[in-house]
């Protein structure tokens, strides 16, 4: 859906993000109805943001990882307090873009 | 004669302990119509408490000392908390056989004649409570009149179930006379939020649902429901975070009564917030969005599905499109992230095709308009049409709802959904990575979860099962992590 509000730029903690919602549902279409992609997305999500110089410590990517698990657990919305899960914020830069699907 | 009303959990397993779960594990309100009921009790004078076992560390036996104290027992019973409510019953009898057991609530009311007959309670009360508590009691006292309570449901001499027509619904004007509920003695910060309501029963008839009152609207006067939120100043200072929840199911159905609270809220300069319930239907009216919109909390809005078909055969008849008309309004007027859709996937009849496509207009709805989304399995409600047709088919038993944990068991999942564990796995791992995607990117933060979704709860039950997913997941995107086993 095009409009102002398209636009997803912001700065969060030194990273920056620049996408759009037209490009955002390109992904998640993908992700929804090709499995080879979902497939490469679950595969891949961590050396592709390594390529960008983001590395990623292993307590944030269990965190993203299980984090619903944790909260049917714990009975609470999971609160991540590792300052360094902001830094996965820049995968949207290298995911968003649209993959031609398989 | 001393009187309490036992507000039971829902309770769960935690290795040979039972603890309050589920939904009331971390309950943010207290539930209301006990403490109304005890609010028309304490109103005649009558000595009365409220036992409220929500929240608690433990559920077990040593439970029943705390009730030892009292003649007459109220418990009351949604279904969900029916296991926890009946083994609380047998301990209370087994020590105390004098102790009088009353019960009452929607699932005393739907299978009545199967729990007198199975448990020793000595009353049910079919229906609403408000007009049979006095009756009841006065019956008890003399030990003659029981023949005139409505709804009262006893055994006789011979073992036969009598079961008396139940009390006619409270009126409008009756709903206006009701007492407070009796919040007095509410623990200070045990609750995020004061329960009220303001209008009772549900226009609606929805498949899925059991609420006994269906096509049964009564509203309460906008006036009388103002008065009354300001006279529960004192037991709202007592929560948390000082704000309502109101319970009724059709909060916003008339537009101009919904309007007019906030009218009166606005003019009386009322610090006022609340979460309420709401229908598509009627917010698209943006004359009733933008009356409600300064005084919402949070709201939640029951859109179910986006497939047509669905939204046919549960009896929910509003258009897919009218779903995403209701999102734009609710993101014009400012609230669209105090506002969670919920969406119900994976019934009887829904292929895994079908919850793909449901689920791919589900996530474009949080990406375009910024709202929440509640998005759960669908698991049968006792009491349900959907329920009755899993009855009738012999998927289920009624005795299957005397078990701990009976909404979260396997069988329970596998008669309410048709796929199979690997479509599961699937579809949740497909929500999984659209989750992830969206915590990724959102300026928020990563703590930011605007899909709330949980694993189906029989696959979290198995360890074993659980796992070898979490591994193949991890292990696909960091090897080292595939070490680190998932324990409950």
């Amino acid at each position: 859906m095009k409009s102002d509000n398209d636009c997803l730029q912001f700065e969060r903690d030194g990273v920056k993000v620049n996408t759009t919602r037209t490009q955002m549902a390109a992904l998640i279409n993908n992700l929804v109805f090709d499995d080879q992609f979902r497939t490469r997305f679950s595969t891949s999500y961590v050396d592709m943001l390594k390529k960008e110089g983001i590395v990623m410590d292993e307590e944030t990517i269990q965190k993203l990882n299980t984090q619903n698990l944790s909260a049917i657990v714990s009975g609470l919305v999971p609160q991540t307090k590792n300052p360094a899960a902001v830094a996965v914020i820049a995968a949207v830069i290298v995911l968003s873009t649209p993959t031609p699907a398989e | 004669m001393r009187t309490a009303f036992v507000i039971t959990p829902i309770i769960e397993r935690d290795g040979d302990v039972l603890r309050p779960g589920y939904l009331d594990k971390v309950r943010s309100n207290p539930h209301l119509g006990p403490n109304l009921l005890a609010g028309i009790l304490y109103s005649y004078s009558i000595d009365v408490t409220v036992v409220d076992l929500v929240c608690n560390e433990s559920f077990d036996e040593q439970i029943v000392e705390q009730l030892d104290q009292y003649d007459v027992l109220f418990f009351s019973s949604n279904s969900t908390n029916w296991p926890g409510c009946g083994l609380l019953i047998r301990w209370l009898k087994s020590k105390k056989p004098s102790a009088i057991v009353i019960l009452g609530g929607i699932h005393a009311t739907l299978f009545a004649e199967d729990i007198i007959r199975r448990y020793p309670v000595d009353y049910i009360v079919r229906g609403e409570g408000e007009k049979v508590l006095m009756p009841l009691l006065d019956a008890i006292r003399k030990g003659i009149g029981f023949e005139d309570v409505p709804g009262l449901v006893v055994k006789n001499a011979s073992g036969g179930v009598i079961q008396n027509p139940m009390a006619s619904l409270l009126s409008p004007q009756e709903l206006d006379e009701l007492p407070l509920p009796l919040y007095d003695r509410l623990t200070p910060g045990k609750y995020r939020s004061l329960t009220v309501e303001s209008s009772r029963g549900c226009f609606g008839n929805c498949a899925f649902c059991a609420i006994p009152f269906k096509k049964s609207w009564r509203p309460m006067s906008p006036e009388r429901f103002v008065d009354k939120i300001e006279l529960l100043e004192s037991a709202r200072s007592k929560t948390l975070y000082r704000y309502f929840t109101i319970v009724d199911d059709c909060f916003t159905s008339d537009h101009d009564r919904a309007i007019l609270i906030s009218k009166i809220i606005s003019d009386r300069g009322l610090d006022f917030q609340a979460t309420f319930d709401a229908r598509v239907k009627d917010l698209l009216n943006e004359k009733l969005v933008e009356a409600i919109a300064p005084f919402t909390k949070g709201v939640l809005i029951g859109a179910e599905s986006f497939l047509p078909n669905t939204l046919r055969r549960i009896g929910k008849y509003i258009e897919p499109k009218s779903i995403e008309k209701c999102a734009k309004t609710m993101h014009e007027y400012g609230i669209a992230k105090d506002t969670v859709f919920s969406f119900i996937i994976g019934f009887p009849w829904e292929s895994k095709r079908d919850i793909r496509e449901n689920i791919s207009q589900i996530a474009n709805l949080v990406l375009t308009w910024g709202v929440q989304v509640y998005l759960q399995w669908h698991l049968l409600t006792p009491g349900s049409k959907l329920w009755q047709l899993a009855l009738d088919d012999g998927h289920l038993q009624i005795t299957d709802i005397d078990d701990v944990e009976f909404i979260t068991s396997e069988r329970w999942f596998r008669a309410s959904t048709g796929l199979t564990d690997e479509e599961l796995l699937d579809l949740s791992d497909i929500v999984f990575a659209i989750k992830k995607v969206m915590m990724i990117t959102s300026p928020q933060g990563i703590d930011s979860n605007p899909i709330t979704f949980m694993l189906p709860p029989h696959l979290m039950k198995r360890s074993e099962r659980l796992n070898t997913w979490i591994e193949a997941y991890e292990r696909r995107a960091r090897p080292e992590l595939a070490a680190k086993k998932w324990t409950q």
